[in-house]
């Protein structure tokens, strides 16, 4: 059965409980950061932090309002995942239940999910060669919560079915008045397992808006393999005019 | 291949195989041994990964890294010091046709391709920001373009005289390499 | 673990090679999870699970540490904890990183440079634990050599010869610590110091919220949060002078449910923080300008809305009805003299209007919170280090704790008035009291001879259980204050007698007026804790043994508390997980244990009483603490004896040759510190539990008159309701509510226990299975007129005065009223509403001319307090890797800074300043008061000079005068200058 996340960054309050219970449960090490003026650290993703939050301010100087954003911000897992269909060693796989898992031991660190992903998510690392992401806790689900959302105080993150976490996001956007963003309305490359229910518009949170389908870059690496059947037929052609010319001279 | 007719007929083809070749080339021009050996190795192990990733999965990440990779990135030194030859040698503009210059094009592309994912994460490539935000605008496109232009290079190398000897000498060379081979093994048996 | 082993591939299957998977997925069909494994989930399912409570604050959140084999596996939140189900903040899911850091401390140590200085390197020495606790006892015996015994008696008393005490106060030996340690720890941490007769014992508590613990209990009874943290979700709208979404995280995840059920949240703070991003209104206001924030919501509903003043609940239960001389008004709604007229009076000054001017809140913003938390019941304050920290905390917590009561918000579920605890156990080291001014459960120690002489008639009197002298003089309460006094203090001196295997009282015992005293217990209240380190500096105090505290970091003016540090005349000991900015001044460095290596109960925020369970054995040669402390104290005792230094009753059998019988009733008994340490009931944490609350206990015969050495947790062991668990309640573990009241409200009453007697509403009424639904008040008006007993405080007499300071209202001590900080940005108010802080020792004080700008402090959800536990974790020092200061955009402009330049702060106890980054956010905002602009800038005071993330301490710049009634130092506020670097 599919599973899925519901992120809901209006109750998040940037605790960042779910980005160091993610580091403990996967066993990644602290990074060397530098300061943030705005908080959010490490800054980006990288091979040894699958998920971070990431902290907006705005302040409006007209009506003296401030509002201070806080959203979990990791893999989507894609129900079309571009990586994985970028991916020249079938490493990456999308499974029923949810994840979308790269697998350490067959990932040759060509990069191509790091290019092809639409979020930025997939981080290489120089050392290992290797990619790595958010896998949604793959070892976990779907009999145990991934652990971001088991950590969350506020249920900011809520683990479930993907119908009932679709259900959920449908109140929630009744009372937020808000957005669903990864199904409902906007279903970035075909829905994503993790779902945000926003109550501002994705812009407003960095979400890049993201076709339902895979950018063309994607059939072209799996499919510009098949130039090779011309390139065949033109160079055996080409063998065959040669010999056919050579038996020609041979007979003269 | 001019005029001259008068070539004894028993004496073709000669014989040939790659150390031959290999070693007239080192004496008239050694970074010419050197920019197709490398371009050799890059193109079979990128069809390596390319064709049997899903067969061959981890096994191929040191290809990746150290034969696609590694040497990708002497392959753009030599390349480089390839085009200064060029541009500084009349003789060697003489030899040149228009496909090679074709091929240099297609080159270049897979140069600035490669560059842009090896430099994705790479410390480095921190310290050239400028570099950093010209090469991540087309690190969207970069894979795709990668790969697809190396087979469109193929199919061009098929197409166009120029490619041929590039693409089909190598086919040549090796297929008569392994009759010889498989001849010596049966005087042997 | 290598991570590309850990993260090895989905299911054994997938080695590197072409599988079945990727048939299937050329087919276009999904694989299935089912099989997929990693190697951490492996040792996670097979793992065994102890349950443990979170090390870092007093929230009690449980945790399920998962072992295999003795290896560490996980640390993850409990999913059946009634607090935090599963969930956990960014520090208790950084707890794995706690305990298997290598940062940690391993073996004992000591210095082997004299020279001590922050730019000093120790010099660590490996030494033994043998080894380690021969230095300490030596340096004590040294320092407590010619220490003075006898006492020149008392002319008033009529007798030959000495009395036998030691001076709490002056005594050379000091302890400070430690809120992170368990009960049973802290505990025998007071006994301990008290056996060397010392009431030099501080620990961090005196720092958060000691100016509580004088309100609270002065206005209701108890120093403690009223209602506990699931309780939040039965308020209607809260009050917040805190940070919960970053210090108490799971405080704030119950906010966050009754605001799903439609509470509304009012945040008021200095500084937008991540509390005040989920608030409903959020009010910016000059720190300092508290109380009258508070005086001005009393006087909205006062006179603004009457018909929110709960009459009946004011009558009923509080002293409002009273007149200050003790009558009882009928009319007291409308007499000038009743107790509510009088605050009437009082506040009447606080229109919103001089609201705006004192605190910086416009007046309309003000109506509107005011309006926003008066309309609506039930009605909940949270407020912790913003309101406490400062001079005039104990009246602005009354105040807090008056609006309240008019409101009728006390003694309620959703309501209260709700002091939010720093750390973990920081409620439980209060209650054992490692203060220096009480000694058990909130008792006072013996502070003159004359109680001391009362005590041995008030044993006379009933000799069967308290034993004492029959037939001597008996007791009879000089007047009815003192009467009620004595009646609190002395069953628990009683107690101590026998679990402490000493002698309180005067010898023979029968004529007390006639006879010299002699008495085991330090005697006098000892010095706090800004004063504790003056009198190191000053060469009073020569040893001190501190425990899981960082004075170096986290006393206010620590420029001084580094100064005593490094006096030569001055003994260090350090028992700690790290090597902290107090552990580098250290001549002898003890590696404790992390909370997961140890058994033992803690008391969170809301009184739970909770059990950890041991789950790993300690690395190294590190040590748990109750083995540390049982070890300590016999060498120490040893050696002592060596010298000829012991209890003052053994040295009075010694210089009279007269030996003084210890009794439980009539019965003689052998009793000496030697049997009784460190338990009666053994050495094992569950032993020292049960010494502490054990209701009754039967010696040979004889049922003592107060068992529990700690009164308040007196009901938290019981052997006949729960024999399975040998009778410790705090081990219960059923989430299950006991009755539809219990579900309704969510006291889970079969979780853990509470104090008191399981009560977890304080004060409420008709609590099923009720404890203490009163309120009751200490304080009489005269030594013979105690109107308030049995009702909440409005009117209250304070519990010290300066001499002579502001005396001459006595209302405005019975009563609170806002004073300036003692550093006011603002001329003109720091004359219209006067400082009151405690003069008898001198603090350094700047000008608002030279240092323009207000300072405040704060905490980081990802930081815990001096930084120990936190700063030496990469997941969290990944977070906030450096110390900053928060300005708004309009002081950056004005003194030419951008985000992450470096910026100098001065104050006028550190002239050169300290060096911190930038961070411009419009977070911070320019505050207008009294019609002037002020700007306010605000640090989190985690960092030091040690751990894996270093940074100037904020406190290298904060104010250390104190609270006259609490003595807690004036942390949140004090003026500050900033420049470019």
């Amino acid at each position: 059965m599919e599973h899925a996340v519901l992120v809901d960054p209006a109750k998040c309050i940037g605790c960042r409980a779910c980005q160091v219970a993610c580091k403990r449960w996967n066993n990644n090490p602290g990074e060397e950061t530098t300061f943030s003026n705005e908080w959010t650290n490490p800054p980006k993703l990288s091979y040894n932090t699958y998920t971070h939050i990431k902290f907006k301010l705005e302040h409006n100087e007209t009506t003296g309002e401030t509002k201070w954003r806080f959203f979990n911000w990791r893999c989507m897992q894609c129900e079309i995942p571009a990586c994985a269909k970028a991916c020249p060693v079938n490493a990456i796989t999308k499974y029923e239940e949810g994840p979308v898992v790269i697998d350490q031991d067959r990932c040759i660190g060509c990069k191509f999910c790091v290019s092809e992903c639409p979020f930025e998510v997939p981080q290489f690392d120089t050392v290992s060669g290797k990619v790595s992401k958010c896998h949604m806790c793959f070892d976990r689900v779907p009999s145990k919560e991934p652990a971001c959302v088991q950590s969350c105080p506020t249920d900011a993150l809520v683990f479930g079915t993907r119908d009932s976490i679709i259900q959920k996001a449908k109140e929630r956007k009744e009372e937020l008045d808000g957005y669903i963003y990864g199904d409902v309305d906007n279903k970035p490359l075909g829905g994503s397992s993790f779902i945000y229910v926003l109550d501002a518009e994705p812009s407003v949170y960095g979400l890049p808006i993201v076709g339902e389908s895979l950018s063309p870059t994607v059939p072209v690496l799996n499919l510009s393999k098949w130039l090779l059947v011309p390139a065949a037929i033109g160079g055996l052609a080409y063998l065959v005019a040669w010999r056919k010319k050579r038996m020609n001279e041979k007979e003269e | 291949m001019t005029g001259d007719k008068k070539v004894p007929k028993k004496k073709y083809p000669p014989e040939m195989n790659y150390s031959i070749v290999l070693k007239g080339m080192g004496r008239t021009s050694p970074i010419d041994v050197t920019f197709h050996l490398l371009m050799a190795i890059l193109l079979i192990t990128g069809l390596i990964i390319d064709l049997l990733g899903p067969w061959l999965g981890g096994w191929l990440s040191s290809i990746r890294s150290i034969a696609h990779g590694y040497v990708g990135a002497l392959f753009v030194l030599v390349f480089i010091v390839y085009l200064i030859k060029v541009a500084y040698s009349k003789k060697m503009r003489t030899v040149l046709t228009v496909t090679n210059y074709v091929d240099f094009l297609f080159y270049i592309i897979l140069t600035v391709t490669g560059i842009t994912m090896a430099s994705v994460n790479w410390p480095w490539i921190n310290l050239v920001p400028e570099l950093a935000d010209a090469l991540s605008s087309i690190a969207v496109y970069a894979p795709a373009v990668h790969v697809a232009l190396t087979y469109v290079w193929i199919v061009f190398s098929t197409v166009f005289p120029g490619g041929i000897l590039h693409g089909l000498a190598s086919v040549y060379l090796i297929s008569h390499l392994k009759k010889k081979y498989k001849n010596r093994r049966s005087r042997v048996r | 673990m290598e991570r590309r082993d850990f993260l090895k591939s989905v299911g054994a299957a997938s080695v590197a090679s072409f599988t079945l998977g990727d048939l299937i997925k050329m087919g276009g069909a999904k694989a299935s999870l089912s099989g997929a494994t990693s190697e951490k989930w492996e040792k996670y399912s097979a793992g065994e699970r102890t349950p443990t409570i979170c090390p870092y604050c007093a929230g009690g959140c449980g945790l399920i540490v998962t072992t295999l084999g003795g290896e560490l596996v996980e640390i993850e939140g409990d999913p059946i904890h009634p607090i935090n189900r599963g969930a956990v903040c960014s520090k208790a899911a950084a707890t794995f990183q706690l305990v298997t850091s290598d940062q940690r401390i391993l073996y004992p140590m000591k210095r082997t440079n004299p020279n001590k200085g922050k730019d000093e390197d120790p010099g660590w020495e490996r030494i033994t634990w043998d080894e380690a606790y021969a230095l300490i006892a030596e340096k004590v015996k040294d320092a407590l050599t010619n220490y003075p015994y006898k006492q020149e008696p008392d002319s008033a008393y009529d007798y030959e010869g000495y009395d036998y005490y030691y001076n709490g106060k002056d005594n050379p030996v000091a302890w400070l610590g430690s809120s992170y340690w368990n009960n049973e720890e802290c505990y025998l941490g007071r006994k301990l110091i008290s056996l060397l007769g010392s009431n030099n014992v501080e620990h961090q508590a005196r720092k958060c919220h000691a100016s509580t613990v004088a309100a609270l209990a002065s206005t209701f009874g108890f120093g403690a949060m009223t209602n506990h943290i699931v309780d939040a979700k039965n308020s209607k709208v809260f009050l917040i002078v805190s940070n919960p979404a970053e210090s108490h995280t799971m405080e704030f995840k119950w906010v966050m449910k009754a605001k799903e059920n439609g509470a509304k949240i009012l945040v008021l703070d200095p500084r937008f923080n991540r509390t005040g991003a989920k608030a409903d209104i959020y009010v910016r206001y000059r720190s300092g300008g508290e109380a009258s924030i508070f005086l001005g919501l009393i006087r909205y509903v006062l006179y603004e809305k009457p018909e929110r003043i709960d009459l009946e609940f004011l009558e009923e239960r509080t002293n409002a009805t009273y007149a200050t001389d003790g009558t009882l008004l009928a009319d007291w709604e409308t007499n000038s003299t009743s107790a509510f007229n009088k605050l009437k009076a009082l506040v009447a000054d606080y229109t919103p209007a001089e609201v705006e001017r004192i605190s910086g809140i416009p007046a309309a913003k003000f109506e509107e919170i005011a309006e926003a938390f008066t309309s609506t019941k039930p009605g909940n304050i949270y407020y912790s280090m913003g309101t406490t920290q400062h001079t005039n905390a104990t009246q602005t917590i009354r105040a807090q704790a008056i609006l309240q009561l008019i409101l009728g918000n006390m003694g309620k579920p959703g309501g209260g008035v709700n002091a939010l605890r720093g750390i973990s156990n920081v409620q439980g080291s209060t209650d054992m009291n490692l203060l220096s001014h009480l000694i058990m459960g909130y008792r006072a120690p013996p502070k003159t001879v004359a109680e001391i002489r009362r005590y041995q008639k008030w044993k006379n009197s009933d000799v069967s259980p308290r034993g004492g002298v029959s037939g001597g003089d008996t007791y009879t309460a000089p007047n009815v204050s003192t009467g009620r006094y004595d009646a609190r203090h002395f069953p628990t001196w009683n107690a101590l007698e026998y679990h402490w295997g000493i002698y309180v009282g005067t010898w023979p015992g029968k004529h007390p007026d006639k006879e010299p005293v002699v008495c085991d217990l330090p005697v006098g209240i000892g010095n706090p804790i800004v004063q504790l380190f003056r009198a190191i500096s000053d060469g009073t105090i020569k040893v001190l043994i501190c425990n899981g505290e960082n004075p170096a970091v986290s006393v206010a003016n620590v420029n001084l508390v580094r100064e005593a540090l490094e006096s030569e005349s001055l003994f260090l000991v350090v028992d700690e997980l790290f090597e902290t900015e107090t552990a580098h001044y250290a001549d002898v460095l003890l590696p404790g244990s992390t909370q997961v290596e140890r058994d033992g109960s803690i008391t969170n925020t809301g009184r739970w009483i909770q059990w950890r369970w041991k789950a790993v054995d300690p690395p190294g040669e590190c040590k748990q603490e109750l083995t540390y402390l049982t070890e300590l104290y016999q060498k120490i005792r040893a050696t002592l004896k060596t010298a000829n230094i012991k209890l003052p009753s053994e040295k009075y059998e010694d210089d009279t040759a007269e030996e003084v019988k210890k009794t439980i009733g009539t019965t003689e008994i052998e009793n000496d510190p030697e049997t009784a340490w460190p338990s009666r009931f053994g050495a094992s944490a569950e032993g020292v539990y049960k010494e502490t609350c054990a209701k009754s206990i039967e010696v040979g015969g004889v049922t003592l008159p107060q068992s529990a050495a700690n009164v308040i947790y007196k009901n938290c062991y019981d052997l006949a309701l729960r024999p399975d668990l040998d009778g410790i309640l705090a081990k219960r573990r059923d989430p299950n509510p006991v009755d539809l009241e219990d579900d309704k409200y969510g006291y889970y009453k079969n979780w853990a226990v509470s104090w008191m007697i399981n009560q977890r509403i304080l004060y409420q009424k008709g609590e099923s299975n009720k404890g203490v639904d009163y309120f009751f008040t200490w304080f009489a008006i005269s030594d013979d007129v105690w109107p308030g007993y049995d009702k909440a405080a409005i009117f209250s007499k304070p519990l010290y005065k300066p001499e002579g300071k502001l005396d001459t209202n006595p209302l405005k001590h019975g009563m609170p009223l806002h004073n300036e900080p003692l550093e006011s940005p603002d001329a003109e108010l720091a004359a219209e509403y006067p400082s009151m802080w405690d003069e008898r020792f001198d603090v350094v004080v700047g000008s608002s001319d030279d240092y323009p700008h207000v300072l405040t402090t704060f905490r980081l959800t990802e930081h815990m307090q001096a930084g120990a536990m936190t700063r030496n974790l990469p997941w969290l020092v990944e977070t906030h890797p450096s110390m900053f200061v928060e300005m708004s955009p309009e002081l950056a402009e004005e003194i030419g800074v951008s985000s992450g330049d470096d910026v100098l702060v001065k104050s006028a106890r550190n002239t050169n300043g300290i060096k911190v980054k930038a961070n411009v956010t419009d977070r911070m905002k320019p505050i207008t008061l009294n019609g002037k602009t002020i700007h306010e800038v605000a640090m989190p005071w985690h960092w030091g000079f040690k751990g894996l993330s270093t940074g100037p301490s904020a406190n290298e710049l904060t104010m250390d005068a104190v609270d006259v009634s609490a003595n807690i130092p004036e942390t949140k506020v004090c003026l500050v200058k900033v420049e470019k670097a």
